[in-house]
């Protein structure tokens, strides 16, 4: 829409986090004041300006991260995106318009619906002064047909681990969600989604399993430790226990989309976020996939900087575990910033937990 | 598979990435 090339700021801290960038970052944003307490990828994303240090500069020769025109945001999926992106709007002298998101969402209700499509509509003025272009309805409703596409194959791609053996992992999940965050209303990452659902269909005709040797069968809520992927994804091989399916790779699901009534299914899409519900929607949630999935284990990363993201701190693994009698596991963690994760205890945590699995299944 | 899904995953990313630096530095397009 309006022309603008996009650029993400999320997606930048999580490149921090996976390359281990983050502990030499996050100390700049202390520094100028931003509390260590609040998000890390928010710390490691601010540091990482201030420090000039961009992991776009060896991947792809960027100077420094791109200077925006405008800068837009939703705080549905994270509050903290607004103060992060404020750095960025005084630091820059530039526009920041967004949407506040309505949360502790039960059923959505119209009242919200109309309240967020209202802020919707809100943002056109600027972009049309920022981008010098008109409104284009037409071409909204091609976007958010392109964005449907898109989050239809990301929600088959991530079913296939549903099948016994899983294909793929919720690691690979983490990687290959790319294209829905990026490039979701955009032709390539429909293509990307085709190609991919094409070998995940020959995978799973052929029995390849993603861990071979699958004996158990887990779901993973909470952010995923970027860092660490690498690590855990070997670990979980190790012990022949496949992470099936996840909160967060499931967050770029929006099954309301609807190029006929574009304004009022992106309200209701943003609104029906896993984020911004509240805590009976997230359990019926997760037990549905726990179910749909053969889940034989749920495990909870505490994230310390992330509470938004975070879903084990008012006992819903105890409610999870006496409604599905499926053991839980809390880990505690953090996105990005790897002085708050212990490897060792984490993995002993792991190691008794995949035990655990195995004598309570005989 | 995997080896093939990654290949294609970082053409897709690279794209993305080029056309966004060339916005950057050309002033061609607006960034948001």
């Amino acid at each position: 829409m309006f022309d603008f090339a996009v650029y993400y700021p999320e997606n930048h801290g999580a490149l921090l986090g996976a390359k281990r960038a983050s502990t030499d970052m996050i100390p700049c944003a202390v520094a100028a004041g931003y509390s260590p307490d609040i998000c890390s990828y928010l710390t490691s994303d601010i540091g990482a300006y201030l420090k000039g240090f961009t992991p776009l500069a060896a991947a792809y020769g960027f100077k420094a991260i791109p200077r925006p025109d405008v800068i837009v945001f939703n705080n549905n999926q994270c509050r903290e995106v607004q103060d992060w992106f404020m750095f960025f709007a005084r630091h820059w002298r530039v526009p920041i318009i967004g949407v506040n998101s309505p949360r502790v969402i039960g059923g959505v209700k119209s009242c919200q619906i109309q309240d967020v499509v209202s802020q919707l509509m809100d943002l056109i003025p600027t972009l049309e002064a920022v981008s010098g272009r008109k409104f284009d309805m037409d071409k909204l409703k091609e976007v958010v047909r392109l964005s449907k596409a898109c989050t239809e194959r990301w929600r088959k791609t991530l079913e296939f681990s549903c099948l016994s053996p899983a294909p793929m992992t919720f690691f690979d999940h983490c990687i290959h969600m790319g294209p829905a965050v990026l490039l979701r209303g955009a032709k390539d990452a429909v293509e990307y989604y085709d190609d991919l659902i094409d070998a995940l269909k020959e995978l799973s005709r052929e029995k390849i399993a993603a861990v071979p040797g699958e004996r158990f069968r887990i779901y993973w809520d909470g952010m995923p430790i970027w860092g660490k992927l690498s690590k855990l994804s070997k670990l979980f091989s190790e012990e022949r226990t496949a992470i099936v399916a996840s909160t967060y790779c499931n967050s770029w699901i929006f099954d309301s989309l609807d190029p006929d009534n574009p304004f009022e299914s992106m309200a209701r899409a943003s609104l029906e976020c896993f984020n911004v519900r509240d805590e009976t929607f997230k359990e019926g949630y997760i037990r549905s996939w726990v179910e749909r999935c053969d889940v034989h284990g749920i495990i909870f990363h505490d994230a310390k900087t992330c509470p938004y993201n975070t879903n084990s701190r008012f006992a819903m693994p105890r409610r999870l575990e006496r409604e599905l009698g499926v053991p839980t596991l809390v880990i505690h963690g953090d996105l990005n910033d790897l002085r708050l994760f212990s490897e060792e205890q984490t993995v002993t945590n792991i190691q008794a937990f995949v035990e655990q699995l195995h004598e309570s299944r005989g | 598979m995997r080896a093939t899904g990654q290949a294609s995953l970082k053409t897709v990313m690279t794209r993305y990435f080029s056309q966004l630096k060339q916005a950057a530095e050309s002033g061609e397009k607006k960034i948001a």
